[in-house]
């Protein structure tokens, strides 16, 4: 019995079958990678962040809602050679583009304060560029993106009993 | 024999790599288009016509979390009673009112009722664990809600934590529908407290506000919902909401552009757009179809 055939067979196969299951391996990742560094203790987790899996041929779009009176914190996170992450503000009545961190380098995080409740798409892409074509064609990672928020005044909650 | 094991090993390797690139394949068909001419031309070749779209919507916390919870009286009686949970039987009510449930244990945790947020931790628990949405609330949080007595700031984060706890792990055991009919259910609570909330309609509110903007959350979820066209129980549950669904569609609208600025701080600050604006008669309509479908889902009686 070649033993040896046998066993590169099952490598090959355990090689691709997890990647098939790494999209559960993803649902943390904003509590995880790199947006941990952005987390603010005065600032709430807003339930709408959300970490799933894509590839730079990928586009993915968020709809969101936004409480207002908030100032939010977006930060996005990914693997190393997955960056720059190109994210986008939607106004999805108008597609208006209300925020592209094009303008500011493609920055990661951005603080941002909404005076009044509103729905935004947030539309992100990796422009992965320290992948070779290759890779960009092959590499699919997690993708976090991590929201926090704060009233805009400190809220004055009382005990009523 | 050596032939034929070497054959169904090649077989299973072949059978993983198809299975997993048969999601992208998929997504290239169904995808559109999104790049704009501003991007850069290397961007626009790269990327292909693959589009995920995710719709999201608030945890009843932060539903509720928007209203000025200074202004209002604990009212116990618009909560559903913790022994109706042994009343459900089939998985959807089941599911619908732990989407109730959780929401009254926001509503308490908001208002710092400590034991009444243990009592329905515990109900949530044990319903959570009926539909086999399990370790979503463990004995560490209960000991956490014991120990955080005083602090409302903990409760109020811990009862959101439940929440997200299951839709993550709906989300990992591939279980949209759960997500889905957990998330109306919480839904239709905020909106039903809410409403309960305002004695008497006066337009310019914060809570009447509140009320006309849950179209936004509304929206998501019954986009959501739309993606499990053949799921009986979800597309059964958006037949009982169009009611509602009816009233926010004619909501009218006013106001102007949105603005974004960017303020001292590099913050973005985004005001103006548009405001949607509830009339009394749409008011009193919300309230009468809310608690109609609160009523069926929790199998109370009366509004």
């Amino acid at each position: 019995m070649n033993i040896s055939f046998i066993k590169r067979a099952w490598i090959i196969a355990l090689i691709f079958i997890p990647i098939n299951s790494f999209t559960q391996e993803c649902l943390e990742y904003y509590r995880e990678g790199d947006c941990t560094m952005d987390i603010n203790r005065s600032y709430k987790i807003y339930s709408q962040s959300k970490s799933f899996m894509m590839s730079p041929l990928d586009s993915v779009d968020l709809n969101i809602v936004m409480y207002g009176q908030k100032d939010y914190i977006f930060s996005f996170c990914t693997h190393a050679k997955l960056y720059p992450i190109h994210f986008r503000f939607i106004d999805p009545e108008t597609q208006k583009i209300l925020y592209d961190n094009l303008s500011d380098n493609f920055i990661e995080s951005v603080g941002m304060g909404f005076n009044v409740t509103r729905n935004l798409t947030v539309r992100i892409n990796l422009l992965a560029r320290r992948a070779t074509d290759n890779e960009i064609s092959e590499k699919i990672g997690c993708v976090g993106m991590l929201i926090q928020y704060k009233n805009y005044f400190a809220e004055r909650r009382h005990v009523q009993y | 024999m050596r032939w034929f094991l070497k054959l169904f090993f090649l077989g299973a390797a072949s059978m993983a790599v198809l299975v997993c690139c048969k999601t992208n394949r998929e997504a290239n068909r169904t995808g559109v288009n999104v790049l704009s001419g501003e991007e850069s031309e290397d961007l626009k070749n790269r990327i292909e016509d693959i589009k995920k779209v995710f719709f999201l919507c608030p945890s009843p916390a932060e539903m509720l979390g928007d209203i000025d919870i200074n202004k209002f009286d604990y009212q116990s009686w618009f909560l559903n009673p913790k022994d109706n949970a042994d009343t459900y039987l089939d998985m959807k009510t089941q599911t619908l009112n732990l989407g109730i449930y959780i929401t009254d244990l926001a509503y308490n945790a908001l208002f710092g009722r400590h034991q009444e947020t243990l009592d329905y931790f515990e109900t949530v628990q044990t319903l959570s664990e009926k539909i086999r949405v399990t370790g979503a609330i463990n004995d560490e949080m209960i000991r956490r809600v014991k120990d955080n007595a005083v602090n409302l700031d903990s409760l109020f984060a811990i009862s959101n934590e439940a929440f997200m706890n299951m839709v993550s792990y709906c989300e990992k055991n591939s279980r949209s529908n759960t997500i889905s009919l957990l998330s109306i259910g919480a839904f239709i609570e905020s909106l039903y407290l809410a409403i309960n909330m305002a004695a008497e309609f006066q337009e310019t509110d914060q809570l009447i506000n509140h009320l006309a903007e849950q179209k936004y959350a509304l929206d998501n979820l019954v986009s959501f919902a739309e993606t499990m066209p053949d799921d009986k129980s979800v597309s059964g549950l958006l037949v009982d909401m169009k009611p509602i669904r009816d009233i926010y569609e004619q909501l009218q609208t006013e106001g102007g552009q949105t603005v974004v600025k960017k303020d001292s701080t590099n913050k973005l600050v985004v005001s103006g757009g548009k405001k949607i604006v509830l009339s009394e008669k749409d008011f009193l309509r919300l309230k009468q179809e809310t608690g109609k479908i609160r009523n069926k889902i929790t199998g109370n009686s009366g509004t």
